[in-house]
């Protein structure tokens, strides 16, 4: 039977269009002076300057990079332990661990944000403390993210051999573990730390929440700028685009590399 | 007391009895096969040996040396998995020089010891290259010089071979059992494929449901078996109950089970008169080529047997002719 080959590439096409169009329009307009007609009156980078010219603009980008660095950290750690101690020790565990990643999922943000705030608010200089809250609120957001990349690359090696292995070597599990597995879950870990921090990095609503002005980022920058011209708040919002874009492709360009790899060594193997 | 000693070993795993009073001996420089199907308890002997699993009841001792309760780094063990669990992010070289690292060796032994064991393997052209880039047969040979340079007391072999393809494993059995006698390990080897057991052993254990069936060199296994489970697993004998075996031959069977391997059943399409043998006719119902061998089915007083033929001999023998056979009485085995 004759396929018809232009159907599937027109579908393509005008979903692309479809998800691609609002981001193009939002770039023409961030550099329109104005536009009254159907054709912009004229381009400008002006408000690009505004925006790189506010003195607070570079330090929200970096404190949005912060707050998503250290989540990511700490919940890596905690999924990768858990991990390991139920591979070794007690693979029954697993389900357990799974159902708690999980649950983040089914929870919104917000409503995460409000239940912390409401039982850690006033507790002490530690845990009423708004940044030290809002660290933690992420921990628990990007918590699914990180145990499915992780987990996700710990089911493609056989981690008790592996140890066993360096055991009758002559190594202990710990040692193993950091020597030998670890470094076959780097990809992993990349990949969910690099997922993780795209969405803490555009979150808004959470940091709003928790930490109100203490931390401004660039999100909230963006809300405090939403009485400014609509140009202004567009290329705040296709800066921000561009570094949440930079982020991603880092962690796919990796992934491709790596499959890339594995891919052509084991063609080369096969010959 | 043999070099390496089992006592009693008894393994539970819950309410599973896995292992029931292994009592079992290996001397030094003996490559001794544990055969027996899935599930008998053949690779979780070798991991209580290892130290991967601990022993529900008994002891094990190495060299004259309780091993029992010592963990797997204290053992002087050296083990290759059925999955080769070469380490992926090093390389051929960092492989084998791992657990030499771990011993704390200066540089300079470590780098010759790697490259002599991979010259002994054939892999030296390998040294820089990671697992994922050797063939399946090259990573079990890295897998090899990875434990026996560490100069173990006793390497165990658990179904190395069982992921490749049957031309390299034939291959590979050779080179094992050549690299075992060169640098005379003592080597336990455990699989379930009969044949490989036949050509690398010097002793095999045939284990049954956490027992061991019966011990004894190849030959001996091969054409001796004890039990009707001995004969299954070994070989392709012919197992008649007592009642086929009167039908087959004319005589009484002195057992319940008679086994008859196929190859020692003479045929011929004229009367036979071998001396001392048990002489029948029947009917050939099919053959199927063996490998060198034609394996004819031969139906006899309603008792169907087999015997195997050298391809050569086996032209004249087509499907309904009518054939002699003559089976000595030597080769009529009475099981338990």
């Amino acid at each position: 039977m004759k396929q018809n080959r232009w159907l599937p590439a027109l579908t393509i096409l005008v979903v692309s269009i479809f998800l691609i169009l609002p981001l193009l329009i939002l770039g023409i307009y961030s550099f329109v002076t104005s536009w009254d007609g159907i054709a912009p009156n004229g381009y400008t980078l002006d408000f690009y300057k505004q925006v790189f010219s506010d003195p607070r603009f570079l330090p929200s980008l970096m404190r949005g990079l912060v707050i998503s660095i250290i989540p990511i950290f700490l919940s890596g750690a905690a999924v990768i332990l858990a991990l390991y101690t139920s591979i070794m020790y007690n693979p029954r565990l697993e389900s357990i661990i799974q159902s708690i990643c999980m649950i983040p999922h089914t929870l919104k943000g917000v409503i995460l944000a409000i239940s912390v705030l409401g039982l850690y608010a006033g507790k002490g200089p530690v845990l009423g403390n708004r940044i030290v809250m809002l660290t933690f609120v992420y921990c628990i957001v990007i918590l699914p993210f990180i145990y499915q990349g992780i987990r996700n690359n710990l089911r493609a090696i056989n981690v008790q051999q592996l140890i066993e292995a360096a055991e009758i070597l002559g190594a202990g599990k710990l040692y193993a573990f950091v020597r030998i597995i670890i470094p076959n879950m780097l990809s992993g870990i990349l990949i969910s730390s690099l997922l993780a921090m795209s969405t803490i990095f555009t979150d808004f609503a959470i940091i709003k929440i928790v930490a109100g002005s203490k931390w401004l980022t660039a999100q909230q920058l963006l809300y405090n700028a939403r009485n400014n011209p609509g140009q202004y708040t567009s290329a705040i919002v296709l800066i921000m685009f561009l570094a949440t874009l930079l982020i991603s492709g880092v962690a796919f360009a990796m992934q491709n590399r790596a499959d890339r790899r594995a891919e052509q060594d084991s063609k080369a193997a096969k010959e | 007391m043999s070099y390496i000693q089992f006592e009693n070993i008894h393994k539970y795993f819950g309410a599973a009895h896995v292992l029931k009073g292994i009592n079992l001996g290996v001397e030094y420089g003996e490559l001794v096969t544990l055969l027996g199907p899935s599930g008998c308890g053949k690779s979780t002997l070798l991991r209580c040996l290892a130290g991967l699993e601990q022993v529900s009841e008994g002891k094990i001792f190495l060299d004259g040396k309780d091993i029992t309760n010592l963990t797997p780094k204290q053992r002087d063990i050296g083990m290759v998995f059925q999955q080769y669990s070469l380490f992926p992010n090093m390389t051929v070289r960092q492989n084998v020089a791992f657990g030499l690292q771990i011993q704390k060796l200066d540089k300079a032994t470590i780098e010759n010891k790697v490259k002599d064991m991979l010259e002994i393997v054939g892999l030296s052209d390998k040294i820089n290259q990671y697992p994922r880039q050797l063939s399946g047969g090259q990573q079990q040979r890295v897998a090899l010089a990875r434990a026996i340079v560490m100069d173990p007391k006793v390497l165990l072999l658990d179904e190395p071979l069982s992921a490749i393809d049957a031309l390299l494993r034939k291959n590979l059995q050779i080179e094992i059992r050549r690299i075992q006698q060169e640098l005379n390990i003592t080597t336990i080897f455990v699989t379930h494929d009969q044949d490989e057991a036949m050509v690398m052993s010097d002793t095999i254990h045939l284990f049954n449901v956490g027992q061991i069936e019966q011990s004894g060199t190849p030959t001996a296994i091969y054409t001796h078996p004890r039990t009707r489970f001995a004969a299954n697993f070994i070989g392709n004998y012919n197992i008649l109950t007592a009642g086929e075996f009167h039908a087959l031959t004319g005589a009484k069977g002195e057992a319940e089970h008679i086994a008859i391997r196929p190859e020692v059943i003479a045929l011929s399409r004229s009367p036979l008169n071998t001396p001392n043998a048990y002489l029948g006719k029947g009917i050939i119902a099919g053959s199927v080529p063996h490998g060198n061998v034609v394996r004819h089915s031969i139906a006899c007083n309603g008792v169907t047997i087999h015997a195997d033929q050298l391809f050569d001999e086996a032209v004249d023998l087509q499907k309904g002719c009518e054939v002699f056979f003559a089976i000595e009485k030597e080769n009529c085995l009475c099981l338990e």
